[in-house]
Order: structure tokens, then sequence, then C-alpha cells
């Protein structure tokens, strides 16, 4: 059996609505309790970054949130003893990341809306290069709730701004309109200038 | 957000993601935002042109200095230019809000174009108009067979003359809160439907459907009715897939029925009842008595303290029950308390209004303690959060508390929260009383706010 920590084991009976009574279940060993419930340890899934880079992730957990790496495993292309699931346009910074966001979420989905939002409000506390590396991770992957959560963010620095903030925001240094053209955008869309 | 650095010119800006991203993020801006940002450089001048997703908002052109009619005006000429820049065929989402008084042939000319390509998916009307008149919805939308979701707001109307050649085979989210529908026959072209959200105004006397079958492959079903003016004969919910219930009724269908939902996991129940129908409660409480999770409003809650024989059937699964009472009774809730074995949170709210008075019987004489002949299984073993709101600290309040925290060998948190009392010397009073109760649970935890 494969050395597993406490946590993990806490969270793998969760997800089997098995409920610790009154704390009894922290004095106990957790090789006890796996005998005793005779269930098989936590499957990992191994995803390589496009630095080369190893991350052993819960196959519970990307599962669920990626639909890319679920179909990989229902139609049983990934042979979980030797194969690690190429992702070459992840890099580690920005997987690493994005593991961290479906472990959360799956481990955290009963937790009020209220403090998910704020975990999600600081998980997005990046600058904008991380921020379209997570989106265009995101969309590879296709994790659905994140990427609703970065183009939600995406549309409010959009969304009531001038032109000039925007272009600010989203570092366009050259629009590649020439004088009269600029002349003709301010004409059409006075309210956004 | 940090601004970026001028000096950085190794990094990204969101020019370098790929079109079919930037048109994601714009499919969530109104499109009057959308078409506005063909200005932020050349790259992003087409770039609204190839949107799947328009979000037309009528509104959002009234200005103080023009008239009404001008204002729809200029709003119909927004939407005929942008539907002949954008591919409509490929329009996956529609979606469209404002007020309609002159343009409904306009509107209907554009849901036929939009409803003719193979990829709608989702369509989104939410149409006033304070000029007294309805929108027909033309039958292009019922023969849409892509549409996935379709959403009906306000001055609608949905009939039909013949059900032939119409359906909606992919239709999976039903939300209506339109003034009059044939919801049996609008029902009856939905064979896979999965969400149903309806919101009927029979105040309004629209809506007369006699009967009402909701579609077998239902998993989530919301149903409000205001104040009944019209009978229904029948409604009928026999849906083995079922996961969430949330009714509001006044109990104005002759007759009900209804199964046990074995995939039950919440259900929210805000009924009253008359002499006629009383024999409902023991049939709803039965369908819903493998649910995970329970609301009961204080009209409900009403009734069944109306009905003092009734007897509640085993919520075997029940984890967490939400309780509502215009009058706090704990005979009520400890027989509600001796059914759930397993329940482990438990809110009570004791003055919410009640929706409906409950019609039922006679007045209700008011309540008071009385010690319960055996302890409720799951006060022992299960129930770790309590939470009481509108805490009054009536005799009978304090007694329920008193008596559970005694009990209630694994509770952890107790959480009285208080309306009436602003004072802390008051508050201090209360919290002191509880805390002298001998505690059953050794990591019990007392506040009050």
């Amino acid at each position: 059996m494969t050395q597993l920590d406490r946590l993990s084991v806490y969270h793998w009976l969760n997800a089997w609505c098995i409920k610790p009574v009154g704390g009894a279940l922290v004095r106990q060993e957790p090789e006890y309790i796996l005998l005793a419930l005779m269930g098989s340890p936590l499957k990992k899934i191994m995803l390589c970054s496009s630095e080369k880079e190893i991350f052993s992730v819960e196959e519970q957990v990307m599962v669920q949130h990626s639909v890319i790496i679920n179909n990989m495993i229902e139609d049983g292309s990934y042979n979980h003893e030797e194969s690690k699931i190429p992702l070459d346009c992840v890099d580690s910074k920005t997987l690493k990341k994005v593991i961290d966001y479906c472990t959360h979420h799956t481990h955290h989905h009963n937790d009020n809306q209220e403090d998910l939002e704020a975990w999600d409000a600081q998980f997005l506390n990046v600058d904008s290069n991380g921020l379209y590396d997570l989106l265009m991770a995101a969309n590879y992957l296709e994790i659905r709730n994140l990427l609703d959560l970065i183009y939600g963010t995406i549309k409010n620095m959009i969304k009531g701004k001038k032109i000039d903030e925007i272009r600010r925001i989203f570092n366009i240094k050259d629009h590649g309109f020439t004088p009269e053209e600029e002349e003709q955008n301010r004409k059409e869309y006075p309210h956004f200038y | 957000m940090e601004p970026e650095d001028d000096k950085s010119e190794t990094s990204t800006t969101i020019s370098t993601l790929p079109d079919s991203i930037l048109c994601n993020i714009l499919s969530f801006l109104p499109t009057r935002t959308s078409i506005a940002t063909s200005v932020l450089s050349r790259r992003w001048r087409h770039l609204w042109k190839h949107l799947h997703v328009l979000n037309l908002d009528g509104y959002s052109f009234n200005t103080p200095e023009l008239s009404r009619d001008h204002v729809e005006d200029r709003f119909v000429d927004f939407v005929n230019e942008v539907l002949q820049q954008v591919q409509v065929r490929r329009i996956q989402k529609f979606r469209l809000e404002g007020e309609v008084r002159n343009y409904s042939c306009t509107l209907s000319f554009w849901i036929d174009a939009v409803t003719s390509g193979p990829h709608l998916q989702e369509l989104y009307l939410s149409l006033w108009n304070s000029s007294g008149s309805f929108y027909t919805l033309p039958y292009s939308v019922f023969s849409c067979t892509s549409l996935v979701s379709l959403i009906l707001k306000g001055d609608i109307i949905v009939s039909f003359d013949n059900l032939q050649s119409l359906q909606l085979p992919s239709l999976k989210n039903l939300d209506l809160e339109i003034i009059s529908t044939e919801l049996d026959k609008l029902l009856s072209l939905c064979p896979a439907l999965e969400t149903l959200k309806v919101f009927i105004f029979f105040n309004s006397g629209g809506i007369d459907p006699n009967e009402i079958h909701v579609p077998r492959s239902l998993k989530r079903l919301t149903l409000e009715s205001e104040a009944c003016d019209s009978t229904v004969d029948h409604l009928e919910i026999h849906t083995p897939s079922l996961e969430y219930l949330d009714i509001a009724l006044v109990a104005c269908y002759s007759q009900i029925s209804v199964r046990t939902y074995p995939n039950l996991v919440e259900a929210c129940l805000n009924i009253c009842f008359d002499d006629m129908h009383i024999d409902w409660m023991p049939k709803l409480l039965n369908a819903v008595c493998r649910t995970k999770f329970l609301a009961l409003q204080a009209s409900t809650t009403a009734c069944l303290i109306c009905v003092p024989s009734l007897e509640f059937p085993q919520f075997f699964c029940l984890v967490r029950l939400q309780i509502g009472f215009e009058f706090f009774n704990s005979r009520v809730l400890i027989d509600l308390l001796h059914c759930c074995c397993k329940l482990e949170a438990l809110l009570i709210h004791a003055c919410e209004s009640v929706s409906y008075g409950c019609l039922y019987g006679e007045p209700v004489e008011p309540s008071s303690w009385t010690q319960p002949v055996s302890v409720p299984s799951c006060v022992v073993s299960h129930l770790n959060i309590i939470e009481f709101r509108d805490y009054e600290d009536l005799e009978e309040e304090h007694e329920f508390i008193a008596y559970v925290i005694e009990r209630g060998l694994v509770l952890k948190t107790v959480t009285i929260h208080t309306r009436t009392f602003t004072d802390q010397e008051i508050k201090d009073h209360i919290l002191k009383k509880l805390s002298v109760v001998p505690m059953g649970s050794s990591i019990c935890q007392l506040k009050l706010d």
C-alpha cells in the first residue's frame, strides 16, 4: 500500500460519504481504516508540463474538472502503470496553478459560496501574463468553471471602461490605426473615448 | 491586476491570444460593447463579426433626450445592422431584452432568422410592453431542433393551434416567467427536459391548462404559482430522475400525482392547503422522503401544525433540515426530528412571514413546551449544527434549545440569531441562561448574535 497522508484519507472517505463521528477518525491510523474498509488507494495520474516536469495529481480531481483528461481516462488511452499525459502547451508554473484550482474545488465543493468566491479571487491575483497562460491552459484542458471564472474577470476589465484605459490594461501599445481612422473611431463611439 | 510595465517587450499582450479566445471574451459582453472593441486596435477591428453569441439590450439605448419611439427605432436599426454583419446561421446564443412597442413583426423576423440556423442552443427573451399588448412567440422557436435552453420572461404568450411538426428534442432547460402559455402542450414537445422552472401568473387570469404533465426526464423542478384564480384539474409529477424539487403553491389543483423520488437531493416546500386538499400533505411528504436536504417554509409548517394526526414518513437520508415557523412550535419539530435518524444540521427560522395563511381548520392554539417521551435518535448520534434565527427568548424556544444541548452528544455549534434584542446586556443574559445548561457534547460551542 502506498504511503498516504491522513488528509488524503479523510478526503477520500468524504467522497464516499463516510463521515467521521465526534472526531474519532483523527485518532486512527489511515492504513487501518483503509484495511477495514477494503477500499483501493487513491488513484493518481501523471501530468507532464512543456518543461518536462511531472506532476502527480489525484485522478478524481482532474477527471471532475477537465473534459479532455476525463475523455482520455474513459476511452482507456491512459495506462495508469506507465503513462504520463503530455501537456506541451502548458508550462510548469501554469500547470501547478491549474492543479491547485481543480484540487481546491474538488475538496472544498461543499464550502459556502462566499468562501469559494474569496478563494477564487485570491487565486486569480496574478499578472496579466499569468492570467492569459491560465486562460490558454483552461481552454486546452476544457475546464469549464475555471474558464468562466477567467472570462468573467477579463470581461470586467472591458465593461464600463474607456478605450485608453482598456488599451493600457491589455498592454496594447500600438493600435495600428492611421490618425484619420482614429479620428473616425472617435466620432463613431464618442462615449467610449 | 497590475498594469503592464511598458519596458517589458516580451510580455504577452492580450492580442497574442487566438481569435477564438478573444471572441469568447467578447461573447460575455453586451453586443454593443463588443462592437465598440473594434476600435481597440487593428487586430480587434473585425473580431466581433465572428461572434456566435448576441446579447442585445434594448434598455441601454434609453437616453433622456429621446422619445421612447425614437429609442426603439435606434435599437431596431442597431440590431438589423448587427444581424447583417454577423453570420446569423452560426449564432449559438441569442439574448434580447427590452421594451417592445412597435416592432413585434421585426422581432419575429429576427427570431425566425436565428432559429433557422442549425447551431442555436440558447434563446433568452425578456420583453416588456408598457402599452399592454403581448408578444406572441413565433412557431419557428418550437421547431428549433438544436435548442438546449429556452428562457422567456415578461409579456409573452405561447400558444399553439396545432403541434404538427413541432418538436424540441434537445431542450434541456426551460424557464418561464410569462403571462400565458399552454403549458402542457409546450411540455409535450420536450421529451429530454432536465430543468423546468415555471412561475405562473395566475392572477393575470392567463394560464388555463387543465392538466400539467411534467416530462419524465426531469431532474430539477421549480414550480411557483401565486394566488389561484383558475383551477388546474391535474398536476402530474412522475419523474424518477428528480434531484431537486422546489414548489410554492396554493392548492388550486384538483388532483396532484406524485411518486417517491429515489434520487432526490433537495426539496423545498412552500405550500398552503385548504380543507379539500389536506390529504396531499402526506402524499408530498412521502414523495420527498428520500431527500438529503429539506426546506419547509412557514406556510407548509403551519399546515403541519394544523393536522396533529399527521404521520411523518421516515426521512432516511435527510442530512440537513431547514424549517420556518410563523410561531415556533416544538411539538411538530420534535415529531419531525424523530423521523430523521441521520440529521446533521438543523436550521430553524422562528418568525418567518407566511406567504399564504393556512386555510385549513381551526385557528391554532399557542403552543408550549412539553418534555418529549423519548429523545430523537438523531440528536444523540448525528446532530452537530443547530442554527436558530429570530430567537425571541420565549420559554418554549429556550426549553427546546436547552433540551437539545443537554442531550446532543456530538453537537459542534449552536448559533442563535436575534433580531429584536439590540441591547448587549439582554443578549449576555440570554447567553448566560443557556450556558448553564449541562452540555452533552464536550466540543459544543454556543454563539449568540
